[in-house]
């Protein structure tokens, strides 16, 4: 997906990014960040959160101003109406296919592609940045080509637009690189939701598919900026879903066979899409260096093709088709022949570098072949209460699981659009079964695909999500060890390890906390003792071995053998209770047979 | 060398220096200039954004007029389908319009592609369920899907929902075509239930006093029409058209119900009203209610009523007889016995048997006996009925004879 490959790249460290020397140490700004937060510590948080919302409003004013300027494109392009026969539908998408095809090659090479590798790429290797230039080539070429009807959404350039602008804003004010990395993010969901219309699935999808992770910095950035970007779009095009979605009911819990058909069908659309961008895409970047300025035009001279011989709704983005879709206008076989021209159209137009998304025509083909399915299946069986429209919206949400790969983000995605909360069991049904299917036929998914073939190495969120944690109870051991109290005399715990022939004892101090005691310490605390009665506890130094759970993640551990040669755990219900220590051998034991297993 | 934790954590707890101080102002703003101009960019971005919306807005609302305005002319020249395509392109640049939607809807439904309208008309509904124009147009496909239970229900809803402008108007037409579609159910007692309560909103508008009518008819239910027509002749919207016409109908059913002196009288009433009204009516209309009321005089001048005289209602049963003796013995010479069936033939055979019975029947027998009145009365029904079937079609006074034996008077 992205052509942001190695040799292209802004070189690291920091040279590349848009200020001429890192953002800590500029040359009209000498402080640096430890300095920063000398003198105003709450500097950093506070201007966060209101640069969240710059970058919110920014973004959701650029995002709009990209879909006017497609839908402004379309008009003048391809009519208000385009019908099959009309010679336009040919010369529109080849000519500015040309002009494209020129315009990525010789100024904005770093605009191929649809937007969502570029912005993991900024994020995982270029810390964050996104150069301006790459944003208004986006814009501008993703705009020509779908106005001029190449089979590509807005939503991912609207992401990519969304995470420049943050970029750019951060770079301007000089934010340190790991300000920078937390930004990108934000601006991209701003940028989704303003193109989706819808903020959650927004927001999930990039927790999902961009960063992988959520923290409550992340997360309240990212939401601010996207909530700041939904208002000031909804000013323009109110607040309306981006679909008008018929009635959608589930009366009886036996139709959801009904929904599995629909699923176990996109599962294996999506991979047959997948398949056919895997082979396409990397034999057209084999061809001819020059041929690659000439593809745009020609794939636009086929997709055109699609539409003059009788299709025209597979050109663009396909909003109006997938609308009449969920209304019943189309009977099953023409929707089946719409998805899978689709597919094909979307191959073509992607493959050939023209930049755009993908989100668009995956809705389309998902409610293409949902309202397909869901048509034969009332030919047969009329009974069924379920509307077209509603295998149609769970047909989208199939081909987002199953292509896109982002389970939550589709489930979710289903209710925004439709605004009703009755169809999330057929939707996580099919989805799951798309998804599983999707999975076991093509392993790898299509943004991680679209990355190798570029040369990059992205981290697959799809993968870290499957990887199984190591927790302490893992590496944990059965407690073999001597424990005494706080109150045992230190020369009766030296005769007791001398007995047992232990060199490890474990003190159970006041408040429930554990001390663990080499025998070589014990031997100076014993050689210390001035009373009798003295009770081990007050000999011992005032730190105490962390307070460590079987269920915590296993790297937790890592920080604390420095100082303790064993660490204990403890049970969370009774305080202090041992459920068993846990050694640093334990622990890299515990890891190198969790990685030979996986390999 | 790096500073330790322990003297960082000292330092920042240390009071700020004059410098530090100064560089804090300087820091602070900058921060507001950052923030100032990122608010200058975003309203120069905002003001932009909202000019060039603005501009395509205007545009495709001049088109999607454009669009519209052509779906209303292919509506009106009765060409469905062109219209279609015409709201579907005007829907398509103006989404979730209503007007477009319901547009296109109705469009649908004429073009017969009703699976679709259905679905346009039922998320419209979804939106506005006490409307009673969607309710009625639900219920219209519902009928041509043949989903009974949906269309009763949807014309219930269309009933009780909301009317703007004529609204008693429209639930008076719809109560009609309930009644309508009840009746092609085979549901007339449901229908009539309907088109009385229709009647009984219609007492001030005969026009709609005298459809309600004709539906009761159809409906079997002929008191009641009787009734309705009856209502028309005392109002004083009604007009002379409207009068006559019900006239004729109050006779009609009055026939159908054998009450031949109340339909003797509605005729007579029509009479002297047509005289009145010479341009009211047609010379059709005039010509056959004369000659039911012809027949039908002369149907009462056959008929015994029970207030006659006993010799003049003895001489009407006898001369009865005479007539279907006639035409019973014409029927009988003319039908072949091969072409006649077993039932038919017995019933020949058992009015011949009772012929004999009748046959010595004078007029000084009759007066007084009421039972052979009935009787002989019986036999002549019989004979005519049976007659009709075998050998066609009456004519004169065996027509006259076989509508009272249908019919029986009941006045």
């Amino acid at each position: 997906m992205s052509d942001v490959t190695a040799s292209t790249a802004p070189s690291l460290p920091i040279k590349s990014l848009g200020a001429a020397t890192p953002p800590s140490a500029d040359a009209t700004h000498d402080l640096n960040d430890p300095e920063i937060r000398r003198i105003a510590p709450t500097r950093s948080n506070r201007l966060f959160l209101v640069l969240s919302i710059f970058i919110g409003v920014l973004a959701g004013l650029l995002v709009v101003c990209f879909r006017i300027s497609i839908e402004w494109l379309n008009v003048l392009l391809l009519g208000s109406v385009p019908h099959p026969g009309q010679y336009r539908l040919l010369f529109a998408p080849m000519g500015v296919g040309l002009i494209v095809g020129l315009m990525v090659k010789y100024l904005f090479p770093e605009a191929r592609g649809s937007g969502i590798n570029q912005t993991k790429a900024a994020l995982y290797i270029y810390n964050g940045y996104i150069s301006a230039r790459t944003m208004i080539g986006k814009f501008v070429l993703s705009a020509l080509a779908i106005g001029s009807g190449q089979s590509l959404g807005p939503e991912d350039p609207s992401l990519q637009i969304g995470a420049g602008i943050a970029s750019l804003i951060g770079r301007r004010l000089h934010l340190s690189r790991e300000r920078l990395r937390l930004f990108a993010p934000a601006g991209a969901a701003a940028g989704l939701a303003v193109a989706f219309n819808a903020p959650i699935s927004a927001i999930l999808f990039v927790i999902e598919e961009i960063i992988g992770t959520w923290s409550a910095a992340v997360l309240g950035s990212v939401v601010l900026a996207t909530i700041s970007a939904l208002v000031v779009a909804r000013a323009f095009t109110g607040p309306q879903p981006m679909f008008h979605v018929p009635a959608v009911s589930l009366r009886d819990e036996r139709e959801l066979l009904a929904y599995a058909v629909l699923g176990v069908t996109g599962g294996f659309a999506s991979v047959l899409f997948s398949r056919l961008l895997g082979i396409l895409r990397p034999w057209l970047r084999s061809l001819p260096k020059w041929s690659q300025a000439l593809q745009p035009a020609v794939a636009g001279l086929l997709v055109g093709g699609i539409g003059f011989f009788g299709f025209p709704q597979v050109m663009g983005a396909g909003y109006d088709t997938i609308d009449h879709a969920m209304h019943g206008e189309y009977l099953w076989h023409v929707l089946l022949v719409l998805a899978i021209l689709k597919i094909v159209a979307t191959s073509i137009s992607f493959s050939s570098g023209t930049p755009g998304g993908m989100f668009a025509p995956t809705l389309f083909i998902g409610a293409m072949l949902g309202a397909s399915v869901g048509s034969v299946e009332k030919l047969f069986f009329p009974h069924l209460s379920g509307s077209v429209g509603s295998y149609a919206l769970v047909g989208m949400g199939v081909l987002f699981a199953g292509f896109l790969r982002a389970p939550l983000t589709s489930v979710f995605m289903a209710f925004e659009l439709s605004g009703n909360y009755s169809i999330v069991v057929p939707v996580i049904l099919a989805n799951t079964i798309a998804y599983l299917i999707a999975r076991s036929l093509q392993p790898v998914p299509i943004f991680e695909e679209l990355t190798l073939q570029d040369g990059l190495v992205l981290p697959s969120l799809e993968e870290s999500r499957e990887e199984t944690a190591l927790r302490i109870e893992d590496a944990m051991q059965p407690l073999d060890h001597q424990t005494f109290t706080g109150f045992d005399l230190p020369a009766a715990i030296s005769k007791k390890l001398q007995e047992e022939k232990e060199d490890i004892a474990l003190i159970r101090c006041s408040g429930n906390r554990w001390y663990v005691l080499p025998a070589s310490d014990l031997a100076k605390i014993v050689g210390a003792v001035t009373g009798p009665n003295q009770q081990i506890e007050g000999l011992l130094p005032p730190d105490r071995v962390p307070v460590l759970y079987p269920d915590l993640p296993l790297n937790e551990t890592l920080a604390h053998f420095n100082r303790w040669p064993l660490l204990p755990v403890v049970n969370r219900a009774v305080s202090g209770l041992l459920e068993g220590v846990v050694s640093q051998s334990d622990v890299l034991e515990c890891y190198e047979s969790h990685a030979h297993g996986h390999a | 060398m790096t500073p330790t934790l322990g003297s960082r954590i000292a330092k920042s707890k240390q009071p700020l220096t004059a410098v530090e101080r100064d560089e804090r102002r300087h820091l602070i703003f900058q921060d507001v200039v950052a923030l100032l101009a990122l608010t200058a960019v975003s309203v120069a971005i905002g003001v932009l954004t909202y000019f060039f919306f603005n501009s395509f807005s205007q545009h495709r609302k001049v088109l999607e007029k454009r669009w519209f305005a052509r779906g209303e002319r292919a509506l009106a020249t009765h060409n469905p389908q062109a219209a279609v395509d015409d709201f579907r392109s005007a829907l398509s640049l103006s989404t979730a319009n209503p007007s477009y939607e319901l547009a296109l809807a109705e469009a649908l439904a004429q073009a017969n592609r009703n699976a679709e309208a259905y679905t346009y008309f039922f998320s419209l509904h979804e939106a506005r369920p006490g409307d009673g124009f969607l309710n009625l147009q639900l219920a219209r496909l519902a009928v041509k899907r043949e989903e009974p239970a949906q269309a009763i229900e949807y014309y219930q809803a269309a009933l009780t929902g909301l009317w703007y402008g004529e609204g008693a108007s429209q639930r008076f037409q719809i109560r009609l075509e309930l009644a309508h579609y009840l009746m092609s159910l085979g549901r007339n007692t449901e229908a009539q239930g309907d088109l009385l309560m229709a009647e009984g909103n219609s007492l001030d508008h005969p026009a709609e006093l005298y459809q309600v009518g004709n539906l009761l008819e159809q409906a079997d239910d002929p008191s009641d029409a009787l009734i309705a027509y009856r209502r028309i002749e005392g109002n004083p919207g009604a007009t002379t058209a409207l009068l006559l016409n019900s006239l004729q109908a109050e006779a009609r059913v009055a026939v159908s119900m054998g009450q031949y002196r109340q339909a003797v009288t509605a005729l007579n009433r029509y009479r002297a009203k047509a005289r009145q009204n010479p341009s009211a009516g047609t010379a059709q209309q005039r010509q056959a209610s004369q000659q039911t009321l012809a027949q039908l005089q002369r149907l009462m001048q056959m008929i015994p009523f029970d207030s006659l005289p006993p010799r003049e209602r003895a001489r009407r049963v006898l001369r009865q007889a005479g007539i279907a003796k006639k035409r019973y013995d014409g029927c009988s010479a003319k039908i072949q016995p091969q072409n006649v069936s077993a039932s038919d033939a017995t019933t020949l055979a058992t009015l011949a048997t009772a012929w004999t019975q009748f046959g010595h029947v004078d007029a000084r027998k009759l007066i007084g006996d009421t039972s052979l009145q009935q009787g002989l009365l019986a036999w002549v029904a019989q004979v005519e009925i049976s007659t009709a079937k075998l050998c066609g079609p009456p004519t004169g006074d065996d027509a006259l004879l076989l509508q009272l034996a249908r019919n029986p008077d009941k006045s």
